[in-house]
């Protein structure tokens, strides 16, 4: 076959497939088409806080979020948005998104939500694509379809397509961790991903150490997120002496899923009940304030509580454990007291991370807990 | 706020006492327009309630095909609408109907007046809305009633807003009473092995077949039949909690209303 013709056939391919793809979804492009793109992280600017996916290249469907504690996430979606809702909803100040139309971030309260739309995106099987005029929203509307609806309905939904969304990329997900798979027994050194409080730190370090030695940025996501998604999860299966969190148990004072944090799994035992927590900070507010979150009991209820090493992930006793605050490592819910079994672990890590305190249980207090929040 | 609440336990009272007290919602048999077909036609086919009780609230879809599917109020249609099965089937759908409270007809619901929060109790919703065809009977109200008059994407947006609220209002309604009512009988009066063989697409049809079948004995009142089918619906088929188990806005609404009705109770 002549390089023409290999051509010419390969492009009949193309518009073959892309035919059969339009059928039910047209084609809508969130790549930025600006030079002018905007990153407000200061650590991995152009990374999704939550996916580690390239900002830019869904970027006119980005969101910002600033917090009441100087941290501003970025997002590549509102799905990852949504799935870091609860971590962030009691710190947040203001919500930016990209205006569709100028590709320049608006205040997402006022802006319209065209959702449902045959519009297809990148992360969500429901296209949501934000503008700041009504105007624009409806020129969008009429060439893709959907309805018009505003930030809060159009957060709801996206923090209810969750768990949809999951489903409905599971097989390419799957295809990828395999991938990563591949890629991290053939080129990397010994990565155990529980060493890392986040994705992005975890990818940051395998990146800035050349711990996979030189690697592409695309492998280097799938990488990560096989690390962070399933490898994270199997080398806790091997720590015997961890805290086990059942599958379903939620934090009582922020809703979330705690076994998808097994390194800032928390618990306080009762007669009749244990209470799991995704971080110190939410089972100390609890601690001293169970009626705040719908529970009678008081601290002399309390048989029994433990809380996770950072460095070893070890099950350890809370009222004899030393705890970092004001370092530069966060929690699924921000700032953390992190614990140590040791002091001297303790005064490790608060050398390394830049940490401002170490306290005892005793010293820990309600006022301590809450300012971690400001 | 405090008039949300008020209003959220008279629709509780309202409710509990159905049999005793006639509900403003409510007109006879006979008077409601049911264009659906099939055995389970006089219930809303998304929460099970009888038509007739709840049609001054009633909403209907027609679909490009001429057929018709009846809510027991906008509540269940905006869950369909923008939750679960016609979220991406707006295209077939061709027309709103809500019914007209003075004449008990349907109309063309985009062309409605609506009164919303006013004194007169709603349909799973913390917010009221009535339907109108004509100002001056939707002014006539608002002016006895109370409550604001406005348009159908009005309430519409309303019950966009408040629809974790109310979905928290109905959790809530169904575990202090109705739950607990169903299990009761579910165990008392069901022929259980039969009940296993039930395939039932919708609430309403799963009623129907209740019914019908006799499974659970004759001459059920439709009180009890929806307690029967929405404990076997919700609690042991789990459908309540696959939707809504991870939704933590109507959890946390849910719990809220629970205590509320736990202390009302406690104080009578």
């Amino acid at each position: 076959m002549s390089f023409t013709n290999f051509i010419k056939k390969g492009t009949l391919i193309v518009l073959f497939f892309s035919f059969f793809l339009n059928i039910h979804a047209k084609s809508f492009n969130q790549k930025a088409t600006t030079k002018d793109i905007y990153y407000i992280q200061t650590k991995a600017k152009k990374w999704c806080a939550i996916s580690g996916e390239d900002l830019d290249n869904t970027y006119k469907t980005n969101y910002i979020a600033k917090l009441s504690d100087g941290n501003h996430k970025q997002y590549a979606a509102l799905r990852f948005l949504a799935e870091d809702w609860d971590a962030i909803k009691d710190r947040v100040v203001q919500i930016l998104v990209v205006d569709a139309a100028t590709q320049k971030f608006v205040d997402a309260r006022g802006a319209f939500f065209v959702i449902n739309s045959s519009a297809e995106t990148k992360y969500s099987k429901y296209s949501k694509v934000a503008f700041a005029q009504k105007k624009d929203a409806l020129k969008f509307q009429k060439k893709y379809g959907g309805d018009i609806r505003d930030f809060d309905f159009t957060l709801y939904l996206g923090t209810r397509d969750i768990e949809l969304d999951q489903k409905y990329f599971k097989a390419k997900k799957e295809k990828s961790y395999k991938k990563g798979q591949r890629i991290f027994e053939s080129v990397c050194q010994k990565i155990d991903p529980n060493d890392y409080p986040s994705l992005i730190d975890l990818k940051l370090d395998i990146r800035d150490r050349k711990l996979c030695g030189k690697i592409r940025d695309k492998n280097l996501q799938i990488l990560s997120l096989y690390l962070w998604d399933v490898k994270r999860f199997g080398a806790l299966l091997e720590n015997k002496e961890r805290m086990k969190v059942p599958e379903g148990s939620k934090c009582p004072v922020c809703g979330m899923f705690v076994y998808k944090y097994p390194k800032w799994a928390a618990k306080i035992v009762t007669d009749t009940h244990t209470h799991y927590f995704d971080g110190v900070k939410d089972m100390m507010k609890f601690y001293f304030d169970p009626k705040g979150y719908g529970h009678e009991n008081k601290i002399a209820d309390f048989k029994e509580i433990k809380v996770s090493d950072y460095y070893t992930l070890h099950q350890i006793d809370a009222k004899t454990a030393w705890y970092v605050i004001g370092s530069n490592v966060y929690g699924p819910m921000g700032h953390e007291l992190i614990p140590f079994k040791s002091k001297d672990d303790a005064k490790t890590f608060m050398k390394n991370h830049f940490g401002k305190e170490l306290i005892s249980f005793e010293d820990i207090s309600k006022s301590k807990v809450w300012e971690l929040d400001k | 706020m405090i008039t949300k609440w008020l209003m959220a336990l008279a629709l509780v009272f309202s409710l509990t006492q159905a049999n005793a007290m006639k509900m403003f919602q409510s007109v006879p048999e006979k008077q409601a327009d049911i264009k659906q077909t099939g055995k389970d036609k006089a219930y809303c086919p998304n929460c099970g309630m009888y038509l007739p009780k709840f049609w001054k609230t009633s909403h209907a879809v027609q679909f490009t095909d001429g057929s018709f599917r009846q809510f027991c109020s906008i509540y269940c249609l905006v869950e369909q609408m923008e939750i679960t099965e016609l979220r991406d089937k707006k295209d077939t759908v061709k027309k709103i109907l809500v019914v007209d409270v003075p004449s008990l007809k349907y109309i063309d619901a985009t062309k409605a007046f609506y009164v919303v929060g006013s004194k007169k109790p709603g349909t799973m919703t913390v917010t009221s809305k009535y339907a109108f065809k004509n100002e001056a009977d939707a002014k006539n109200f608002v002016s006895k009633n109370g409550g604001e008059l406005t348009n159908y994407d009005g309430a519409y947006n309303i019950a966009i807003k408040d629809f974790a609220r109310d979905t928290g209002l109905v959790l809530a309604k169904r575990s202090t009473k109705m739950y607990n009512m169903g299990k009761k009988l579910y165990h008392t009066k069901c022929d259980q092995a039969a009940f296993a063989k039930i395939d039932a697409h919708t609430m309403g049809d799963m009623k129907a077949q209740i019914r019908d079948t006799g499974i659970c004995g004759k001459g059920l009142k439709d009180g009890q039949l929806q307690a029967i089918m929405l404990y076997y619906w919700d609690v042991r088929l789990k459908n309540f909690e696959k939707m809504y188990g991870n939704d933590n806005e109507v959890q946390k609404h849910a719990e809220a209303f629970k205590k509320k009705f736990e202390k009302m109770n406690k104080g009578k």
